[in-house]
């Protein structure tokens, strides 16, 4: 596992890449993180996830998107199209590493959206998985003003706060703007050779995209709920879903051998 | 400003970011490095740690944020040192690296929750910590505790509506819990070390004041760990807040972790006026 620097050098991007362990399958993995609260709280789960794609095989790259993690650039200053043009940066790295063009996206929440625009925008995706993917991303905004108020309101009470702050990071109006605007419906065709929705939220309601899709293209799997982008305690442990990460160790193995 | 990211440590097994001021620091000046907040990685609760450093090094300062075995991106120890043995192992392998990188001779610690007493737990061991920024550190329950922490809700008709409704947190913290047994011998030990005493705490603050170092401890009015300045720290700290080695500052409306953008804010300022303090060669005097 490495640390290191990459992307445009005015606007450097954290990168981790966990190369593969033993016998290699010539294919890169990018994992696309969540936004704010929910990054921090999923940074465990992610992690996990890579280092069991690395023992598969896989090249991994999990990255911090510009204005988030140990990227460069600030919060208030982040944009969405800036982060697609992230994720991109990430896919020709991961494709660089493996020194193959096969790569398949993983993304979470926030992540997930991001990682099925990218993949339109980006082509020759080969597998793509939505983990509790934000379909909308207004109500998404709404959900979160709506945390953070609730979250003021027991934890810091009287606090000073204005609707360019959700949950400890800063949503200026730009990013909620752009957020307010995305929406997985935008992608109208699965971005990828196959696809993996995967659900782990509150609900009980099958992950929604490409509702027509044939079921040898995108395969969707419920799981018991484990949510851990909204673990409560997120600073004292953390939540790590064995059973769905394996998952979606054995899924890309079947769709990327 | 730079920022690099590296492994260091034995085994090259934690995963650090440096961050260089623009001209090298002067060797006087001590580097920072924080450290991790309960399970959070690196880059800190709300990425304050991230914001800090960079703040820090705009000031100068060169700054290190990394992972202590098995949490963030640092791989977990394959032996069996306990936990409270290794942050303080570990984080003297990080000022060995900046040492070795930059020259630095002393350093400050920067922590937050358990990072707080993981500060205090280094500075009371490696002579090279100049000065540790305790942000919220472990509140250990002693007389009064309890009405301390619930002193607030008593007051609030919210809380007694949860009460009547069974929703009462007060209910849950009194309530048996099914894991109530004894623990595992073999997690015993380790369970016991990493929470500290009251008298470690005194015991830590007082080796670090002994040497002259700069505290500056943060915390939010209305969090039980204030409960501990009150009970155990006060009267420690009283000469050092007079003649300036420690610093005291109690920040209102927010929570433990400083979740307020305008907290963060509030957060920053002190760390900032603290470490340039802190940095200030000793001829420079307060007006300098």
């Amino acid at each position: 596992m490495k640390p290191f620097y990459f992307g445009d050098p005015r606007r450097p991007l954290l990168g981790i890449h966990h190369p593969p362990r033993g016998a290699s399958r010539r294919t890169g993995v990018v994992i696309c993180h969540p936004f704010g609260q929910e990054y921090l709280r999923a940074h465990r789960p992610l992690r996990e996830l890579a280092a069991r794609l690395s023992e598969a095989g896989y090249h991994v790259l999990r990255f911090d998107y510009h204005g988030a993690g140990d990227s460069a650039g600030e919060a208030a200053e982040a944009r969405v199209e800036g982060w697609l043009e992230d994720t991109g940066a990430a896919i020709v790295e991961v494709r660089e590493a493996s020194g193959s063009p096969r790569v398949a996206l993983v993304g979470l929440r926030l992540g997930a959206t991001l990682a099925a625009h990218a993949a339109q925008r980006m082509g020759g995706v080969d597998a793509l998985v939505l983990w509790d993917a934000v379909t909308e991303g207004a109500a998404y905004v709404r959900e979160l003003r709506a945390a953070h108020r609730q979250w003021l309101l027991d934890h810091a009470p009287g606090a000073p706060s204005g609707p360019e702050e959700v949950l400890g990071f800063p949503l200026p109006a730009s990013l909620a703007g752009d957020l307010e605007g995305l929406s997985l419906d935008a992608v109208a065709a699965v971005p990828a050779v196959r696809a993996l929705v995967v659900g782990s939220d509150e609900g009980d309601a099958m992950p929604a995209p490409w509702p027509a899709a044939d079921a040898g293209i995108v395969e969707r799997r419920r799981f018991p709920p484990a949510p851990v982008w909204l673990h409560a305690e997120g600073m004292d442990r953390s939540l790590v879903p064995g059973e769905l990460l394996d998952f979606v160790v054995g899924w890309l193995a079947s769709a990327c051998p | 400003m730079k920022e690099r990211a590296l492994l260091f440590g034995a085994k090259k097994s934690l995963v650090g970011i440096v961050t260089e001021p623009p001209s090298p620091p002067p060797p006087a000046r001590p580097a920072v490095l924080f450290l991790n907040a309960g399970v959070l990685h690196r880059v800190g609760p709300n990425r304050v740690h991230v914001r800090l450093a960079r703040e820090l090094t705009r000031e100068g300062f060169l700054c290190l944020r990394f992972d202590f075995s098995g949490l963030g991106d640092s791989r977990p120890r394959t032996d069996p040192l306990p936990f409270a043995q290794a942050v303080v192992k570990e984080t003297s392998e990080g000022m060995d690296l900046l040492a070795s990188s930059h020259g630095a001779r002393t350093f400050l610690l920067v922590g937050m929750c358990s990072g707080a007493d993981n500060a205090l737990r280094v500075g009371a061991r490696d002579s090279r910590v100049a000065g540790a920024a305790l942000i919220e550190p472990y509140s250990v329950p002693a007389g009064g505790f309890l009405v301390y922490s619930y002193r607030k809700k008593l007051l609030n008709p919210l809380s007694w509506w949860r009460l009547l409704r069974g929703r009462s947190e007060v209910l849950r913290a009194l309530k048996p819990r099914p894991d109530a047994s004894p623990a595992e011998p073999l997690a015993a030990p380790e369970a016991e070390s990493l929470m500290p005493t009251r008298e470690d705490l005194a015991r830590q603050v007082g080796t670090l004041l002994d040497r002259r170092a700069s505290l500056c401890f943060v915390y939010s009015a209305g969090s039980p760990a204030y409960f501990n300045y009150l009970s155990v720290f006060r009267r420690h700290l009283r000469g050092a807040l007079r003649d300036g080695r420690a610093r005291l500052h109690v920040l209102e409306r927010t929570d433990h972790v400083f979740t307020p953008l305008s907290a963060q804010d509030g957060l920053a300022a002190a760390i900032r006026e603290w470490a340039l303090a802190a940095g200030r060669p000793p001829s420079a005097g307060p007006g300098a």
